[in-house]
């Protein structure tokens, strides 16, 4: 309850309130910047699989072609949403836990746009047909080193809170964010110095780019998503962590396996031969780490089960995290080099695993801390509760789609690829389902990206309910002295007569 | 932000006169800051059993997944499967037949690329030479006479005058054979001898032209082209198994078919 | 957990992968070794070192910018990575007139003169690793089957040349009868308007670019016994 009398819970809410406070405009900004930067990633994502499946539509515009367009969204998804919600989440989340303020907001902010400038010329370039090629990497070579500084700008400040913080407990969800702000420019800048400086071996910068896009997946993005879901499930229920020694085990597990994995996408071709199988081993093996986080974070939740059902950060930081289950699950079942691997490789498959781990379980998991962290970075609570319940059921069914329709069609798909006695049009007909089902999920996620974004920009606008009570998604409390809906009650506690 | 003080008879106060939510809660922090639990951490609970298991599985599985590296782990040279043989399509005739052709049209065909890559320049496309400087392939005697003869010529070269007697412009014929395995000059032999209006129909087979390798490597100056004397020597077909030029045979591994 | 663990934990584990799976295999095979001829079984002496004919790095270049790796893929996996080799036209011809069985799994010589071996993403439409023999095969047949049933009216001028049929696929995929399937996107913007009459009209750079490139794969070579993984390879007489 908000009336504590202690001095020390007193002093607790003063300091999260001056870190919140400190942080407003970075954190702010790079949500709402992401969110459009997600709608934008939505359109030009259902372009391009539109264009998979009709391919006459929008036909003769250069820059709207469809490898472009595809390019252009897996690009805008990534560093457009992607990066920018993961480093507003990650620059609160250590001065939280660090119990600092963040004392150079302006220049994380200077960053941030300078991120988001570097985004948009890249994107632009693409789809002029300046792309590079290289998948995940399409932005001109040129804009590396700058997302690189930028990074470097907005992360410093963060890693030095995270050395001079107060001795004492150290956290779970730290570890995890210390450790995706660092292996972020480690594998942004291997691939660009082995890819775009270096050069000079073509097989293998093709493997190089294949172990980035795993490790932006599984050293940045899941780690990310890993250290939001043991920050929100111990804060919102009150409850501690089940197992720290299971946490240990998913940490250490992931930074052990995660670095290997990547490889496997090039199996069969010319590349040192135990590359691929090494890669598939450590994504079987993911598994384990997932399994670990999803563990310990479920049951943290789980013991609380009326929070769960009515706070919005526990609902989508629980699907998230059995997203994140699942990917481990997929991860296991997709990457078996003798019956699945073939199938799995070169089929929609991988596009769909890529949708499951960036969406299900990373995205949901950073909405689940914008929920969290909006109304504290702008002292207003969200508006509606109904626009948060569309948002997270919209999104679930295209997660659901995607998972089943998506990952387990594409191993369908690839059966038809592999099936070499019928010509090759029978493949092209048996992704068809497939496609269209990922192009609707995809079409789900722009209608609850439409609520999100709205709701976000209200937020942003200063214009979120004023209230000492928290938007809720189930009923509110009958003897809440706000009132059903947790009224204004600026007028100090009493005044407002109950009806 | 207005400080006023609330007038106790209002109800519902309007938005724009209020007093901020977090000093009527007489405290610096805002409402959501002040209602979070600070926190907890985690509990010592060690692993379940149940996990204990999933992760277990998971390993034997990964475990089983490396294996396929057999052998080969960290060596970076190896970029196939150690002793990898292709599998053969599962329910597919495997090896395709192509249809047998007579062995004279193959060698033909096979003495025909030869022919263009070393002797069209001199003797020309059509063999008939240039009449003055480089002597014509059709009807000569020694082109479509004794095998061991024609061998030696162009394996090693000539000098002088040639079978007409006359001597050509460009001098000597220079040496063949450097190089020349003995199944390319039965190409080429049985493609001259068959070509150009050269009607001798035989086949110089693998057999014999490695006989006139032999040869020429025994002559006394291997290295110095033959002339009109000494080739009165060869005058005689190069030893081996004569073939029928009309047998059967495949055309990528030449060795005879049972006619269907 | 101490920092100093966890500094070290982090080196160790990123660390190592980095090393070994990452930077020294990129720089242990980047000098592509000739293979050597062993006289005994290959009946030749001498290197196996192929190189790649025709202007490929622009079309490389076009390839790439244009995404079409997201649906094409390059590469021949070997019989336990796939089915790709006994995919008719994809390793080669199990039956070219000429030279018999053509074909062999994707080897390190095959991406040579490319900055980024683009391996692909998906396979929405078929490989692309022999797409230049498929179209010679195509046009010898399609030119074939023209003079038999020309006869005497059949003359040059009218043979189809390979690049004809990538070109008039580039403008518009579908307009072959066997391929209305195709989902290819057409890339008509590098093509001039067409003239009336005109079925593919004329070519940009870019697309001439990116023909001389997909005309450049053909990766059906005759390979050193060495490299010939086939159960009935010569083993020398």
């Amino acid at each position: 309850m908000s009336h504590d009398s202690s001095s020390s819970a007193e002093q607790d809410a003063i300091l999260r309130t001056a870190i919140d406070r400190s942080m407003r405009h970075p954190v702010m900004f790079f949500f709402t910047s992401g969110a459009l930067w997600l709608a934008l990633s939505l359109v030009l994502g259902i372009l391009a699989m539109a264009k998979m499946i009709a391919p006459e539509l929008l036909d003769g515009l250069p820059m709207l072609t469809q490898g472009r367009v595809f390019a252009a969204h897996i690009s805008t998804l990534i560093y457009g949403w992607g990066c920018q919600a993961a480093f507003g989440v990650l620059i609160w989340l250590v001065a939280r836990l660090t119990r600092q303020e963040n004392r150079a907001s302006g220049i994380v902010l200077a960053a941030g746009h300078a991120w988001n400038l570097v985004v948009s010329v890249g994107t632009i370039a693409i789809l002029l047909g300046y792309g590079t090629g290289v998948p995940w990497l399409e932005f001109p070579a040129m804009t590396w080193p700058a997302l690189l500084l930028a990074y470097a700008l907005i992360a410093i400040w963060t890693m030095i809170q995270f050395r001079v913080r107060a001795a004492g407990e150290v956290f779970v969800a730290q570890w995890f964010a210390v450790g995706a702000l660092i292996w972020l420019p480690w594998i942004m800048a291997t691939a660009y110095a082995l890819i775009f400086v270096i050069g000079g071996n073509p097989l293998m910068s093709a493997a190089v780019a294949a172990w980035f896009r795993s490790g932006m997946t599984y050293l940045f993005f899941l780690p990310t998503a890993a250290a939001v879901a043991y920050y929100l499930a111990p804060k919102i229920t009150g409850r501690p962590i089940h197992s720290y020694s299971t946490s240990l085990i998913g940490f250490w597990a992931l930074a052990i396996i995660g670095p290997w994995a990547g490889m496997q996408k090039l199996a069969g071709a010319p590349i040192p031969y135990f590359l691929p199988y090494l890669g598939a081993a450590a994504a079987v093996l993911i598994g384990v780490p997932t399994a670990a986080i999803a563990i310990s974070t479920l049951r943290t939740m789980c013991a609380c089960p009326e929070k769960f059902a009515a706070s919005p950060s526990l609902r989508f930081s629980a699907a998230g995290v059995v997203c994140m289950l699942l990917l481990g699950v997929f991860g296991v079942v997709i990457n078996l080099p003798d019956s699945t691997l073939p199938l799995s490789q070169f089929s929609i498959t991988s596009y769909g695993m890529d949708i499951l781990a960036i969406y299900g379980c990373f995205s949901f998991l950073m909405f689940g801390a914008i929920y969290f962290i909006v109304p504290r970075v702008t002292r207003r609570e969200w508006l509606s509760k109904r626009f948060i319940k569309c948002h997270f059921l919209f999104s679930m069914y295209a997660v659901i789609t995607v998972a089943v329709l998506g990952v387990l069609g594409g191993l369908l798909h690839g059966q038809g690829q592999e099936d070499f006695k019928f010509p090759w049009e029978n493949a092209v007909a048996r992704a068809y389902p497939y496609l269209i089902a990922t192009l609707l999920a995809w079409c789900f996620v722009l209608i609850s990206n439409l609520f999100f974004f709205v709701h976000l920009l209200l937020m942003w606008m200063r214009l979120g309910r004023r209230s000492s009570h928290p938007t809720l998604l189930g009923h509110a409390h009958l003897s809440n002295p706000h009132g059903p809906e947790g009224d204004i009650d600026n007028a100090g506690p009493g005044s407002v007569i109950a009806h | 932000m207005s400080q006023d003080s609330p007038s106790p008879s209002s109800s519902r106060p309007d938005l724009d006169e209020v007093i901020n939510v977090t000093t009527a809660h007489g405290s610096q922090a805002t409402a959501a800051a002040a209602r979070e639990y600070r926190n907890p951490g985690a509990d010592k609970e060690p692993l379940s059993i149940a996990a204990f298991a999933l992760c277990a599985v998971m390993l034997i599985v990964g475990g089983a997944v490396l294996g396929k590296t057999s052998g080969a782990l960290f060596d970076y040279q190896t970029s196939i499967k150690p002793n990898y043989i292709r599998d053969k399509a599962p329910g597919v005739a495997d090896d395709v037949a192509l249809p047998p052709k007579p062995i004279l049209d193959l060698y033909v065909k096979k003495g025909q690329s030869l022919y263009s890559a070393k002797c069209n320049g001199c003797h020309g496309a059509d063999g008939k030479g240039d009449g003055a400087n480089y002597p014509s392939l059709v009807g000569s005697a020694w082109s479509t006479g004794h095998t061991e003869r024609f061998s030696q010529v162009i394996l090693n070269g000539l000098q002088g005058p040639t079978s007409t007697g006359k001597v050509y412009g460009a001098g000597v014929m220079p040496a063949q054979g450097g190089g020349m395995s003995a199944q390319d000059l039965a190409y080429i032999m049985t493609f001259i001898r068959n070509s150009f209006g050269n009607t001798v129909g035989d086949v110089v087979t693998a057999e014999m032209a490695q006989a006139a390798l032999d040869l020429a490597a025994k002559r006394p100056n291997p290295s110095a082209p033959v002339t009109a004397d000494e080739l009165k020597q060869y005058e005689k077909d190069l030893p081996g198994e004569k073939v029928d030029p009309a047998t059967l045979v495949d055309p990528i591994t030449l060795q005879p078919v049972a006619a269907k | 957990m101490t920092l100093r663990f966890f500094t070290l934990g982090m080196t160790a584990s990123f660390g190592t992968a980095w090393l070994f799976a990452v930077v020294l295999p990129f720089f242990k095979t980047i000098e592509l070794k000739p293979v050597p001829y062993v006289e005994a079984v290959d009946e030749k002496t001498g290197v196996y070192f192929p190189k790649r004919t025709g202007q490929i790095t622009n079309g490389a270049k076009v390839y790439s910018q244009n995404g079409c790796y997201v649906c094409h893929t390059q590469v021949v996996r070997p019989t336990y990575a796939g089915n790709d080799f006994h995919r008719d036209g994809w390793a080669g011809f199990k039956a070219d007139p000429d030279r018999g069985d053509t074909r062999r799994e994707s080897n390190v010589f095959d991406y040579q003169g490319e900055e980024f071996a683009q391996i692909g993403l998906m396979r929405i439409g078929p490989d692309l690793s022999n797409v230049g023999s498929r179209m010679e095969k195509k046009a010898i047949a399609a030119n074939t089957a023209k003079k038999e049933s020309l006869g005497d009216a059949w003359s040059d001028s009218m043979k189809v040349t390979p690049e004809s049929l990538l070109f008039s696929h580039l403008y518009n995929p579908r307009s072959n009868v066997s391929m209305r399937w195709s989902t290819c996107p057409s890339v008509a913007f590098m093509f001039e308007e067409p003239k009336a009459g005109e079925s593919v009209p004329t070519s940009k750079p870019d697309a001439r670019a990116l023909v001389g490139y997909l005309m450049s794969m053909k990766k059906n070579d005759a390979v050193p016994a060495s490299m010939n993984y086939s159960a009935s390879k010569p083993t020398g007489k």
